[in-house]
């Protein structure tokens, strides 16, 4: 059975709606005690001395501190209800949350909130974690694994957003920003945005935690593996890097997606994905990969073979070989949202247009 | 009529760190009132399991360790790694993966990795209902292994339900998950959510929504779970809920139509509640021992939160 993207939408804050939440709230305050001790991440200054400075300062804009993450992603899913429209929002059975951080309310079920709130048929509702900032490809699997147990189409979500003392940036490697999205995945059709060729996602172990050593080697390790799982790709679709159109990654810094493309040895004839002056939308980054390659499909006006990769420093990996045809999609974008359908019966709505940004 | 060729649990294990403590002798060391104290030593709880210094990933190497001193299977051929937890902070911190972890100190190398969370105590059904899933579509895979870690943060009041209903512990559950020589074969796997509660217990608002609600959605899940087994639980070798919440059940066993004696709670004294570990603590130290013989047994987890799971197992008869 063929997997295929059946809508898609991106949520993120812009700089007139941000009010930094105040560093002298704590959310986490269990974090505080001995027990959080051990799960209170690293310190800033214990990153600095192995090299994490920062070059570049992306300055992600955070949400509004009485935004929640939970907030973000309820709001990415009533846009894909938008997308999909209210009677293939009310045949979807799954919904898969991706997430990196925790809400600020860490007691709320994001998964359980959102679920039945937007989708009224889900049964089968979880939250995916423990996989940094690159969970979709592993929902993606799982949603797959519905689909060949009869079990329906699947919604899959991501957001987080950033508090103290989870820091968003990590020198010059990589500036988490606050972002929400939702994805609906459903058997290959008619109405297809991209169809999943191969996926691979991966957990690799590092031999030491990635801010205890060199930031070097950490670029080294990152690229080795990102590129070797993109081969695995490869010979799981049975294509070469010959057969690709487009390459697009996580917005890393360090020229890890430079390096990612020269390892690959692939040619100029791949259109460039978009250069890491912006901020990495965490969980929900690979959407943001998946829809700067529809957009480029769209301007082009021909189906591209895409290659899709995500990485989290903590050793989650994943690869997708992705067929995108959005030459007769149509595209919504305001201040913070963006979506992309092909439905016909959505593209009536006004708001969507064929101009794309 | 159960498939012998589908997966099935092969064994379990748990670690709960440390001796264990008798609330007693601690409750009056950090201050638990006589009040509370009464009511806890009246619900059957009695000790509990407190870590020092060992974080999340700690607990679940030792409970995989007891499960491989039991059942020793080659870490290579575990294909699909699932982990759950309870507790909201029991995980190391973003970048930090338990499941990263676990496979540096295991030479673990699965097809595939994740974790389930937010469905607090009821994620470990989920958990396994998706491993055996995964299982089960993969025909050269051979095992998929479910861990578990919870551990209590904060004061005495967060190891203490402040209705004395339960007595947190700190612990790690491993359950191995393949086919052939299986000790409990997967009858059904039910999960049911109710969004109502998905805040959790975040204000007094929410703490008074749990009391009214959790029961009545566990007798629907009960009532739901006993449908499609197509028996009453009364007719099974054992319930067995979580290490909690012994005055309730004893309350509500008969409007939910069970009969007392078949829920299994002597570990609510013994062991404490370790959260997601529970169902895999109370298979080893009994749950496994009643299915002799091809018996059913039924496994509830519930939550706060609204997440619930029935999982049901037949032992095997070979």
């Amino acid at each position: 059975m063929t997997l295929a993207i059946h809508g898609i939408t991106l949520r993120r804050p812009r700089a007139a709606l941000a009010q930094p939440w105040a560093s002298t709230q704590r959310p986490y305050r269990h974090l505080d005690t001995s027990a959080g001790m051990l799960s209170a991440p690293p310190s800033q200054a214990a990153r600095a001395a192995q090299g994490y400075a920062v070059d570049a300062d992306l300055s992600p804009t955070p949400y509004a501190t009485a935004h929640r993450s939970v907030d973000i992603a309820e709001e990415a899913c009533a846009e894909l209800v938008r997308v999909i429209g209210v009677v293939r929002a009310a045949a979807v059975r799954n919904l898969l949350h991706c997430q990196a951080t925790l809400d600020q309310q860490p007691l709320v079920s994001t998964c359980l909130r959102i679920g039945l709130a937007r989708f009224p048929a889900v049964a089968k509702m979880l939250s995916l974690g423990q996989l940094g900032t690159a969970g979709v490809p592993t929902a993606l699997v799982l949603a797959k694994s519905h689909l060949r147990a009869g079990l329906g189409s699947t919604v899959v979500t991501a957001a987080d957003k950033w508090l103290h003392p989870f820091d968003r940036q990590y020198g010059s490697l990589v500036t988490y920003s606050d972002a929400a999205g939702a994805l609906l995945v459903d058997a290959a059709g008619e109405h297809s945005l991209a169809r999943i060729d191969a996926l691979v996602a991966r957990v690799m172990p590092h031999r030491r935690p990635f801010w205890d050593r060199p930031a070097e080697s950490v670029v080294a390790e990152l690229t080795r593996a990102i590129s070797g799982l993109l081969r695995d790709c490869m010979d799981e679709a049975g294509c070469s890097g010959a057969d690709i159109d487009m390459l697009a990654g996580d917005r890393y810094g360090c020229a890890i997606p430079a390096n990612v493309r020269a390892t690959l040895g692939l040619g100029a004839t791949v259109v460039p994905a978009e250069a890491a002056t912006t901020a990495h939308l965490s969980s929900a980054e690979f959407m943001h990969s998946l829809l700067g390659m529809l957009r480029a499909s769209r301007r082009l006006e021909r189906p591209l073979r895409g290659a899709i990769w995500t990485a989290s420093p903590n050793g989650a990996i994943a690869a997708m070989l992705v067929t995108c045809d959005a030459r007769h999609a149509r595209f919504h974008h305001e201040e913070e949202i963006e979506s992309v359908t092909t439905d016909p019966g959505r593209a009536r709505d006004p708001s969507f247009t064929e101009e794309i940004t | 009529m159960l498939d012998p060729t589908r997966p099935g649990i092969i064994d379990a294990g748990y670690y709960l760190p440390g001796e264990a403590v008798d609330v007693t002798e601690w409750g009056a060391k950090v201050g638990v009132s006589d009040l509370l104290l009464g009511k806890l030593l009246d619900n059957r709880c009695r000790y509990f399991h407190q870590s020092y210094g060992e974080d999340d990933c700690d607990l679940a190497t030792g409970a995989l360790r007891s499960l491989l001193a039991r059942h020793p299977v080659d870490p290579a051929q575990i294909d699909y790694l699932v982990h759950t937890h309870s507790q909201p902070f029991s995980i190391p911190a973003p970048p930090r993966s338990v499941l990263s972890e676990l496979m540096g100190r295991f030479s673990l190398s699965p097809k595939l990795s994740l974790s389930v969370g937010q469905l607090a105590c009821a994620g470990i059904v989920t958990a396994i209902e998706v491993a055996s899933r995964l299982l089960e579509q993969d025909p050269a895979a051979r095992y998929a292994l479910v861990v578990t870690a919870d551990r209590v943060f904060g004061g005495p009041q967060h190891r203490v339900r402040k209705d004395g209903g339960s007595l947190q512990s700190d612990g790690g559950s491993a359950i191995l998950l393949g086919r052939g020589a299986v000790r409990a074969h997967l009858r059904d796997a039910l999960t049911r959510n109710f969004s109502r509660l998905a805040e959790g217990p975040s204000s007094p608002a929410m703490d008074m929504l749990i009391g009214k609600l959790a029961w009545v959605y566990t007798r629907r899940v009960l009532f739901e779970a006993q449908q499609r087994l197509g028996r009453p639980v009364n007719s099974l070798s054992g319930l067995f809920p979580t290490n909690a919440d012994a005055p309730y059940w004893k309350r509500f066993a008969p409007q939910l139509g069970i009969d007392f004696d078949i829920v299994f709670l002597d570990n609510v004294m013994r062991r404490g509640h370790a959260c997601s570990a529970d169902l895999a603590v109370n298979l080893v130290d009994a749950g496994f021992d009643r299915l002799a013989g091809g018996a059913t047994i039924m496994c509830l987890a519930q939550s706060n939160i609204g997440a619930y799971g029935a999982l049901t197992l037949t032992g095997s008869t070979r």
